[in-house]
């Protein structure tokens, strides 16, 4: 050291005595004064330039009294310096408050926000742990405008996500893509592990991710290290439990025997008797009285979260290494539950100053045992007037445990035990292993250009184990006469291999950024199932009776090829261009090569001299852009093409004399011509800044056409159905963002933030049909143009007839022999009559906005901050509840007991408990079944505590936290269901989505 | 210039791969193109004939159509744990049809039975190919005989479209998948059946030796006969059943009893019937034909006799048995609960309040436990379906002769005799028809349809209106599907 100062104090004379280069050094510090290791200290208009050291440290030779240097370093502001006759500099670096200089991910690059034309939604790691949830998107909902989230309560499921609307008639999820590989889902990774992802809404941004874009991307970038960092390891983790805090509250026996008594039907009321008869009961009321959802439900089934990381590097190297281990319980008191653990290692390493290579692997393993979700639906249709078990049985009768039988008391064989559901049919395993290397290749082969060349080779294997066994068991008439193995394997192996050139050129006050690529990829499947009867090892097909062994295969391949560009102009920061064009190949269509474009504008006002007034005042930044492209999606199904044939199987095949089959085939001359389904988007926005950058507001107006778009349409005669490119829909709507932060003092800080989504669903064209009927025959859902995709097509309910005059008054009521309690379905076409010709839309499944809003407020080390959000305008079809149309002695849910018409003025809503029996009711779809899907909903509450780095440091630790979090403790809804968060808006077999609450802790040395 | 060059053979790299199609060229795995199967390998030619059996198998023997078969007549009534259960076969049952458009049984008993005609016309193309190959003349008859055993099944489906819905869509061969096709009025799809029938006549065998139980020249003129018979064409019904009887060789089965039983399969009085088989064996799997059993199975009663409790003998019914002595035909047509069968199996008692009699299960769905094989726990499990007896053929006979004043006895009293019935010397028509109710209860609606084609049903069937309640309505989603169903009947 002392020798270094000798060295300097030498130049430092030489510069005093001429303009000759002089040997320059210094100190980096961030704005809370800790050193800044990997800043970077350039020679202005040079690429002669060094980092900073362990301690922020730098010595730069070669320096002229007139150069001016710049410091700079990632997420702050960056200094100029004129070096002057001044060698030794302490420099701090503010944080940028206005975040225009950070650097988002945009595809196959990176962008400063300031230089973007798209509205791209970043949510950083914080944010994505900011939930304690399995998968990172689960933590994002509500939070960004555009993307809907409807999570899913099964353990180690990810939730559906969605962006800007359903567009689509099929696959609607987006695309995601993780450090260049492209994948369907993210469920498998340890949300610790994401660094930053971007979610690509428009078509500017998404549209060089060509033929997979048309539904939105997700860019995820996994944590890597940084140059000359000490070694830093984290712990991060949390425990905690989960309950259904929230239930959907069934009839007890009272009111399910007060609802079979009141159908006037004697062989109901006999099922009321045989209970009485079985279990004992008195005044007509059994005294069994089974709540088959608490039989069903775990309370405080546990939840945890464990990552350890080490991150560092060195001078020519960047590591970060993590292992994570999740691990959650299903709420159903049964097997179900989901345990993973992912490795990763991340290395970047420069070979030269041209040349950088690097290395990212990643493991997981996960585990699942899957619950048979049909509990759940038995639980609803099952009386309550029968106990879980039944020890009176005969041994024959129910083994080997004694569930107790609905057929004892006179119940068909629809109507299982949903206790003995959940236990003989819970023994489904299924084990997965997937491993993803990456590797990449960086030249940068000018000294005074900057060109990058990189090659990329992403590869994901994966392999996965499926074990279903059935035990022999009996449960009345539910038999399983001899116990079964399923066993199921399969193989994936998909790559991407990307290879792209960058030129960042900038002359005068023109900036341009070019990006021209290739890509190679490729995906196989592959899968081998095995099955048994009567085996002896549950492990093994071969110990099981030879004669019943049966094995299927099958696999599929897709192969793409692509070519793409991207042109990112700047004038001045001023005005900005952005074109991209893509073409893609693909093997699934006849057709196989689509072109998608896109242009995206950016006019930066702010910057402009006009402006300067307003900028005074408080109005800090203002930006106004548009974009306009075409999306593809090739999630659709692959294309037959060609009429196929079925064979050799049972149902293919004719039985002769007795057992002789003979080898049969089945010509499917039904076959589909298909081509990608193209979204055209629109979208224009503004950035704005207020009040020293505090305040942020951002609005877009987003209109999506999908064309071409994949419908599967339902040939009459029951000729099966086909997938046809026809028709278009609509999403339009607007997005708003906004958000406040600020200090007060210096102990103080908070911040509020609040997004607003409109999605306007409209049918555009239908091709030459009238309309597009899905659902089922009994339950229709008709997509109409001007209309809402997937709208429930029924009648509409007027009301309930109240007394006998109003019978005796209504042709119509006298014609069908209605009683007071029945519903009064409108005549809509005013014949007289209510037949299919009154039928009408009568709700559709998807909302019509979504909101959330989220405060946070700290105040030294303790951080209290709470999210918010909600679904409005959405309508769900109680499918549960209509199922008494074909099985009327099901139970019913309460709010259906509590509220049934039982007298003048009671009710002008339900029909009367006798009416619910009667097919004029129950039997069609009409608003009666039809529910308000919003909700409003607590998303996460957490209130955590960092500790002071007096303290830390005491304990040799660079930082500690401690958390305690609530995640979805409470949600304000109106249907009758266990969640308004139901797939499709129908509410038939869903799993439960709990409450969680945790103990987190967060510490790093 | 060394970047341009890069960027140059990037480019040109890109175009050979976009040049190279043959790279995305990458063919479905799991099926087998139509176009490369070996029709050359004339010995596959009856694949896609079996094909047409499994599909006419299958979709015959949906559950939901045999309740919209059987329950117009006034033999059996729908059954089930109550009133409610399953409701819209009791609006069937009372002709409220305007409470029925939406019924699922309606909808998927026509898809269903729409499917065997859309397998006919599929698998003929198939079929044709392999003609095309045929090099020596005894192929070409054998093609000619299986063309003739596919078209049966479509002349079946249509018999059975026809009978329940009128006038009906016809499938147009030209453009089989994509049409939306027009009603025809029942006369020309009679007329089409025929056709297709008398191709069949023509070209079936007497006798299936190799595919025992496939389509014989005789199912088909049973089946012909049955439809002149529906339409009052006593003199086609009365030469067809004749020549039947002389010529086919064929006696009604003796052992009554087993007739619908696992003995009774493929008996020789079966001109045709519907092939299950669990193979022998007590696990593994099986063809079988599922609901249409379990439906008419005993309620609450222990594996393997053991159902839904569908398909009830009304009283009247039962009294009318009784009143003529039936005791032969009682225990094939009953399975009455709170007794033990004649084959050994507790019926335990079923007395639901809609009925004013404890349940009379249907006879002819019943498979003895004794039967069965061990291990197997489904109703009906390895037994058949039967479709078209000798019986029907006697006493269709019977029928057409007295109406033409022929020798009606003789036909008659064969059936009579089978069931320990004295012999009619001189029998009217009346006895013929209660001869019929008495043999064919719950088998594929023939009560409600003699009821209705002797004009009997306005008196005997409360509720019915003549010329509104002989056929159902088209469901309500297939409508919705193809609005052409709505226009006028095309004669």
């Amino acid at each position: 050291m002392i020798k270094k100062t000798l060295i300097l104090l030498f130049m430092l004379g030489q510069i005093a005595l001429a303009q000759d280069p002089v040997n320059i050094a210094g100190d980096v510090y961030d704005d809370t004064g800790a050193p800044l290791p990997g800043a970077s200290v350039v020679i202005k208009g040079t690429t002669t330039g060094v980092s900073t050291d362990f301690d922020g440290h730098f010595e730069l030779p070669g320096v002229l009294a007139t150069d001016v240097i710049v410091i700079s370093f990632i997420g702050l502001l960056p200094q100029e310096i004129t070096v002057g006759s001044q060698t030794n500099f302490n420099i701090t670096l503010k944080s940028d408050a206005s975040d225009l200089e950070e650097v988002v991910v945009i595809g196959y690059g990176t962008s400063k926000s300031k230089d973007l034309t798209s509205p791209i939604a970043t949510v950083s790691a914080e944010e994505i742990t900011s939930m304690n949830t399995s998968s990172a998107m689960g933590a994002v909902q509500g939070k960004l405008p555009g993307v809907t989230i409807v999570s899913s309560g099964v353990p180690g499921d990810g939730p559906a996500v969605s962006i800007r609307g359903v567009g689509s008639f099929e696959d609607t999820s987006p695309l995601y893509v993780v450090d260049g590989m492209f994948l369907d889902d993210i469920n498998f990774l340890n949300p610790n592990d994401i660094e930053t992802m971007s979610i690509l809404k428009d078509a500017s941004a998404a549209a060089i991710y060509g033929v997979r874009a048309a539904n939105g991307v997700v860019l995820i970038t996994t944590k890597s290290g940084s140059k000359d960092r000490k070694p830093t390891v984290t712990y991060d983790g949390y425990y905690g439990v989960q309950n259904v805090s929230q239930r959907l509250e069934m009839a007890n026996s009272q009111q399910y025997a007060d609802f079979m008594r009141a159908s006037g039907d004697p062989d109901l009321a006999a099922l009321i008797d045989a209970s009485i008869a079985r279990y004992g009961g008195s005044n007509g009321y059994p005294s069994v009285s089974t709540d088959w959802y608490e039989e069903l439900i775990k309370n405080n089934a546990s939840i945890q979260n464990h990552s350890l990381s080490l991150t560092g590097g060195t001078e020519k190297t960047a590591y970060a290494f993590s292992a994570g281990y999740f691990k959650q319980d299903g709420i159903m008191d049964a097997t179900g539950e989901y345990e993973r653990i992912n490795f990763r290692a991340k290395v970047d390493f420069d070979i030269s100053d041209k040349v950088k290579i690097g290395f990212t692997s990643l493991l997981t393993n996960e585990d699942k045992m899957t619950d048979d979700s049909q509990a759940w639906f038995q639980a609803y249709v099952n009386a309550p007037t029968y106990p879980v078990y039944d020890e009176t049985q005969s041994s024959e009768e129910s083994y080997p445990i004694k569930f107790a039988n609905p057929h004892n008391l006179g119940y068909d064989t629809y109507y299982t035990n949903p206790a003995a559901v959940a236990y003989y049919r819970g023994d489904n395993k299924t084990d997965g292993t997937r491993f993803m290397p990456s590797i990449y290749l960086e030249v940068d082969p000018f000294n005074n250009k900057d060109i990058k060349f990189r090659t990329a080779l992403n590869i994901d294997y994966r392999y996965e184990a499926n074990t279903l066994y059935t035990p022999e068991y009996k449960s009345g008439n539910n038999i399983q006469q001899i116990n079964q193995l399923s066993k199921t394997t399969r193989w994936d192996y998909d790559y991407v291999w990307d290879n792209t050139i960058t030129w960042d050129n900038q002359w005068d006050r023109h900036r341009l950024k070019s990006m021209v690529g290739f890509s190679v990829r490729e995906e196989n499947h592959r899968w081998l199932q095995g099955t048994a009867q009567g085996v002896q090892n549950k492990e093994y097909i071969n110990t099981g009776d030879e004669s019943t062994t049966r094995s299927y295969d099958g696999g599929t391949k897709f192969k793409g090829l692509s070519a793409f560009a991207r042109f990112s102009y700047d004038y001045l920061n001023k005005y900005i261009l952005s074109v991209t064009m893509r073409a893609d190949g693909s093997s699934k269509y006849q057709d196989k090569w689509g072109y998608f474009p896109s242009v995206g504008a950016g006019w930066v006002i702010s910057e402009e001299d006009f402006f300067a007034g307003v900028r005074g005042s408080g109005f800090d930044f203002f930006k106004l852009r548009a974009s306009w492209g075409m999306l593809g999606n090739d999630k659709v199904p692959a294309n037959d093409g060609f009429a196929s044939i079925t064979t050799g199987g049972l149902n293919e095949s004719g039985i002769f004399g007795g057992s002789n089959l003979i080898p049969g085939m089945l010509n499917n001359s039904v076959y589909s011509s298909l081509a990608w389904e193209v979204v055209y988007e629109t979208n224009v926005g503004i950035d704005t800044k207020f009040l020293d950058y505090r305040l942020n507001f951002e609005a877009d107006y987003y209109s999506r056409d999908t064309k071409d778009m994949v419908i599967r349409t339902v040939l009459p005669m029951g000729n099966g159905s086909i997938l046809r490119n026809t028709g278009s829909v609509r999403n339009s709507g607007i997005e708003i963002l906004v958000g406040w932060s600020d200090k007060v003092g210096s102990d103080f800080r908070y911040s509020v933030g609040g997004n607003l989504t409109t999605i306007k669903n409209e049918v555009l064209d239908l091709g030459n049909e009238p309309y597009i009927q899905t659902g089922t025959a009994e339950y229709p859902q008709r997509s109409v143009v001007g209309e809402a995709l997937y709208s429930f097509y029924g009648y509409k309910v007027d009301g309930v007839y109240q007394n006998q005059t109003e019978i005796d008054n209504d042709p119509i009521a006298v014609a069908n022999g209605l009683e007071p309690g029945d519903l009064k379905f409108s005549d809509l076409n005013k014949d007289g009559k209510i037949d299919s010709d009154d039928r009408t839309l009568i709700g559709k499944p998807n909302a019509d906005f979504t909101y959330g809003f989220n405060f946070s407020a700290g105040y030294k080390g303790f951080t209290l901050a709470a999210a918010f959000q909600g679904v409005q305008g959405a309508s769900i079809f109680n499918r549960k509840r209509a199922d008494i149309n074909k099985h009327p002695i099901n139970n019913l849910d309460a709010d259906l007991a509590d509220n049934v018409w039982s007298g003048e003025g009671s009710s002008n809503t339900y029909p009367s408990a006798k009416g619910m029996f009667n097919t004029w009711n129950n039997a069609r779809l009409s608003d009666f079944y039809i529910e308000d899907g919003s909700y409003f909903r607590i998303q996460n509450i957490r209130l955590s505590y960092d500790f002071s780095s007096d303290l830390v440091n005491k304990a040799k630790l660079s930082a500690v936290q401690l958390y305690i979090n609530a995640d979805r403790p409470f949600t304000s809804f109106k249907s009758n269901g266990f969640t308004p968060e139901v797939p499709g808006g129908i509410d038939e077999t869903v799993y439960p989505i709990p409450s969680i609450y945790s103990l987190g802790a967060r510490i790093s040395f | 210039m060394k970047i341009y060059k890069n960027i140059l053979s990037i480019v040109v790299i890109l175009l050979l791969l976009s040049s190279c199609n043959d790279w995305l060229d990458v063919v479905q795995e799991g099926t087998v193109p139509t176009e490369e199967i070996d029709y050359t390998n004339i010995s596959q030619m009856y694949g896609p004939v079996s094909g047409v059996y499994a599909n006419a198998r299958q979709n015959m023997s949906r559950w939901e159509m045999w309740p919209l078969l059987n329950v117009r007549g006034d033999d059996v009534t729908k059954g089930g744990n109550s009133e409610a259960d399953q409701a819209g076969f009791l609006d069937v049952e009372n002709f409220n049809y305007d409470a029925v458009k939406d019924f699922w049984a309606l909808e998927e008993s026509w898809k269903g039975l729409y499917q065997i005609v859309f397998t006919t016309y599929n698998n003929e193309v198939l079929l044709n190919r392999y003609r095309e190959n045929i090099t020596q003349e005894s192929d070409l008859q054998l093609a000619l005989q299986y063309e003739a055993e596919i078209k049966f099944h479509r002349a079946l489906a249509y018999f059975f479209i026809s009978n329940l819905w009128g006038d009906i869509p016809l499938i147009d061969p030209e453009d089989v998948n994509y049409g939306y096709p027009f009603r025809f009025s029942l006369d020309s799809v009679r007329k089409l059946i025929h056709s297709e029938l008398d191709f069949c006549i023509t070209n079936l065998p007497a006798e299936q030796t190799e595919h025992r139980g496939a389509a014989t020249k005789w199912s088909a003129m049973a089946l012909k006969a049955k439809l002149a018979l529906y339409q009052g064409d006593y003199a086609t019904t009365e030469s067809l059943t004749s020549e039947i009887i002389r010529d086919a060789g064929i006696q009604l089965t003796t052992e009554y009893y087993q007739l619908f039983k696992i003995p009774g399969k493929l008996a020789p009085e079966s001109l045709y019937e519907f092939q299950f088989t669990d193979f022998e064996s007590g696990d593994g799997q099986q063809v079988y034909g599922g609901a249409w059993f379990q439906h008419q199975g005993p309620q609450n009663n222990p594996a393997p006799i053991s159902g839904w409790g569908f398909m009830l003998l009304k009283s009247e019914y039962i009294n009318f048995l009784n009143d003529r002595g039936e005791s032969t035909r009682w225990d094939v047509a009953v399975l009455e609960s709170g007794t033990t069968s004649p084959a050994g199996d507790e019926i335990s008692l079923f007395e639901p309040s809609y009925l004013d009699i404890k349940a009379h299960y249907n006879g002819k769905a019943y498979t003895p436990s004794s039967q069965m094989t061990p291990g197997r726990v489904d109703y009906g499990s390895n037994n058949n379906i039967r479709l078209l007896r000798y019986a029907d053929v006697l006493l269709m006979n019977a029928e057409a002769r007295v109406r033409t004043s022929g020798d009606a006895a003789t036909p008659l009293n064969e059936v009579r005799a089978r069931a320990m019935l004295d012999p009619i010397a001189a029998p009217t028509l009346e006895d013929i028809l209660n001869e019929r109710k008495a043999e064919f209860s719950v088998e594929w609606g023939n009560r409600f349809h003699d009821l209705v084609r002797t004009d009997q049903a306005a008196t005997e069937l409360p509720g019915f209106v003549k010329g509104e309640h002989e056929f159902l309505p088209i469901p309500v989603a297939q409508e919705d599907l193809n609005p052409n169903l709505t226009e006028p009947v095309v004669e």
